[in-house]
């Protein structure tokens, strides 16, 4: 117990942690060497099946966590990068374009947005609200400061249609 | 100007806020929740007392008591005026806002903390209260409860709420319908205290009464006839255990439904959908009925072949039933903590807009508190917060529910040895669900982008009566 965040613990609580690892180690043990052999065998399958997954776990842990996350955030330095996407409804159904936008945060994002009916498009959060006409193609430009996920709906249908994902940097 | 939605009534109960967990959080909390459930293990090995310890510190409760009741009738009466009175629109009204965001989900994390104010500050008891007092005789109803019906009837109201706010947010958003939903439990508690006594209701059937007795078992404080005694946090899930059938469910349901409501986002439960036959999967409605009904069992299944498991490894005398009974308390913990990770932008972010309708709870015109031009801030949380915070939440849940499980396993088997030993499969039940808790707040929003889409839109259309512009000719 010398590691630091140990040393502020009053010594009571110290070695109360210190005799029940120990004890709680030595119980599971003695259960299975002590005990009745059908138990015996129970137990350490149990156990053993316990400490397996938390092995797995961790390897599985350590291999995903070296891997890159997908949604890197760009180098600081790009102050202002402007993400374009382009978005097209049918039937007040998105046919083309990403149905999940993900930016980071102080991005730029410009929508495009193109509707074969007269609606409204809606973001939520951010409210930016876009008039769609037939045909006719609308766009929006504004910097992604707050980060969150964010759902945009079409005024005729009841379900988001896409959701802005911006992420922290 | 208002930042947050307005014109819908889906969006009402769905607006979330927070990102998916990113995988490295997610990771970090499940291994953390492993190792903390052995290490936790291994130090209450030898832990003393199992009973419910309360600390010597009793505090005089009268006056919140008092405070408390007339709060609360007022706040209901407000609530009901407000959704007959008010603006139609979810958003800005006060009852939406104050029943479904405040009251259901903030009260509940109230409750955890402070204990059951509830129990006396219960409006519909201050009703019922008041009219014996008013006709000088008690309500002691001249029906016998039958014994058998246990909390069925306070389970099916869970389930009435869960499944209007998920599934036909449309109609329990609306602040009228909401008003007169209201309106009619209020007469339902006053005729059935009548009918089955007061005790029995609030007892059995009050929903509310029910979920917030079994939330306040975390709380540190336990409320006497006049006294708020503290107590350990968490030490009252070691008092008693779930009697019957019906209150496990309503123990599962409290795990499940939080669960649903998350599930329902993912691509995972629209896949599902598809997978089912078309008159399944053309109705959004049913499928969603059918899963949450299915839901709780699933809950319950797990938990049942867990708590099998157990009972091999200690050759325990009780019945897996029994056990089950002795142990379902200690799944609260996880389920409050699920539920506050999965709503905790739903409270701050859509939350806000109460600060708002304080001031104004009629939609009158009014500045009561001068906060009737508070515009929201979706940004209150930032992503980064949001995600300590919610896996911070599981994570104490999960801590608490395998300390709980062990004291409780301590008193159940006597023996030490055999006590730690039926420890391990209840631990790795636990795991189970808190690392399925996790998986679901790591979920994107998924958006189905197919015809059950045009279908709603159809619907939807009829309903609010919108005509359908004339189509342009494709561009050649």
């Amino acid at each position: 117990m010398s590691d630091v965040w140990a040393m502020h613990l009053p010594k009571r609580i110290l070695r109360r942690l210190d005799d029940g690892i120990f004890r709680g180690v030595g119980a599971y043990t003695s259960c299975v060497t002590i005990d009745s052999m059908s138990r015996t065998k129970v137990q350490k399958i149990v156990i053993l099946a316990a400490m397996s997954a938390v092995v797995a776990f961790s390897i599985l842990a350590v291999r995903l966590t070296m891997q890159k996350p997908v949604s890197a955030p760009q180098p600081d330095t790009q102050q202002s990068t402007v993400r374009t996407f382009d978005l097209e409804f049918q039937d007040s159904r998105l046919v083309s374009g990403p149905s999940r936008i993900k930016v980071s945060q102080n991005e730029t994002v410009k929508l495009r947005v193109t509707a074969d009916t007269k609606d409204s498009l809606h973001l939520h959060g951010y409210d930016k609200k876009l008039e769609l006409e037939p045909g006719k193609t609308v766009e929006t430009t504004f910097l992604a400061g707050m980060t969150g996920s964010f759902k945009a709906e079409l005024h005729t249908s009841e379900s988001p249609v896409f959701v802005l994902e911006v992420y922290p940097r | 100007m208002m930042v947050l939605p307005l014109n819908t009534f889906a969006h009402a109960y769905a607006e979330d806020f927070s990102l998916p967990l990113p995988l490295r959080m997610f990771i970090f909390a499940a291994i953390a929740a492993m190792v903390l459930s052995f290490i936790l293990s291994a130090v209450l090995f030898d832990s003393g007392t199992t009973s419910a310890r309360t600390l010597p510190v009793r505090l005089p409760a009268k006056p919140i008591v008092i405070v408390a009741k007339v709060f609360s009738v007022l706040l209901l009466v407000v609530t009901i005026a407000a959704g007959f009175a008010g603006n139609q629109l979810p958003g800005s009204n006060f009852n939406f806002l104050f029943f479904w965001i405040i009251f259901l989900v903030g009260f509940t994390y109230i409750t955890a903390f402070f204990g059951n104010i509830w129990e006396f500050a219960n409006p519909f008891k201050t009703f019922v209260d008041l009219l014996e007092r008013v006709t000088g005789k008690q309500f002691k109803g001249f029906v016998v409860y039958p014994p058998a019906a246990g909390y069925y009837p306070a389970l099916l109201l869970f389930f009435l709420v869960i499944w209007l706010e998920r599934l036909n947010g449309r109609f329990a958003a609306t602040p009228s319908n909401l008003s007169l939903l209201l309106t009619v439990y209020a007469t339902a508690a006053v005729l059935g205290s009548l009918i089955i006594g007061k005790a029995a209701w609030f007892q059995r059937v009050d929903y509310f009464s029910v979920f917030f007795r079994l939330v306040a078992k975390t709380a540190p404080v336990a409320y006497g006839k006049g006294v708020a005694d503290l107590r350990w946090p968490f030490a009252g899930l070691l008092q008693g255990k779930t009697p019957d059938f019906s209150l496990l469910l309503f123990v599962l349901f409290m795990l499940a439904s939080t669960s649903f409501d998350g599930f329902t986002e993912t691509k995972q439960y629209d896949g599902l959908r598809q997978m089912l036959p078309g008159f399944l999967s053309d109705s959004p409605l049913l499928y969603g009925t059918l899963m949450l009904v299915i839901f709780p069992f699933i809950f319950l299944g797990l938990f049942a072949a867990f708590m099998a498991a157990a009972k091999v490894v200690v050759q325990a005398r009780q019945s897996v039933l029994q056990l089950c009974y002795a142990f379902a308390f200690s799944l609260i913990p996880i389920a409050i903590g699920y539920n506050a990770a999965h709503y905790l932008t739903y409270l701050f972010v859509n939350g806000q807009g109460i600060v708002r309708m304080v001031s104004d709870p009629f939609n009158a015109g009014w500045n009561l508190f001068g906060t009737a031009d508070y515009i929201p801030n979706p940004a209150l949380l930032t992503a980064t917060a949001t995600w300590y915070i919610q896996v911070g939440a599981i994570v104490i849940g999960h801590v608490a529910a395998v300390y709980v499980a062990h004291k409780i396993a301590i008193r159940l088997f006597v023996d030490r040895k055999r006590a730690i030993l039926s420890q391990l499969p209840v631990m790795a039940l636990m795991i189970v669900y808190t690392v399925f808790s996790l998986w679901i707040i790591a979920q994107p929003v998924y958006i189905a982008q197919e015809r059950i889409q045009v279908q709603r839109r159809e619907e939807f259309r009829r309903i609010e009566g919108i005509r359908e512009p004339p189509r342009p000719m494709p561009p050649q």
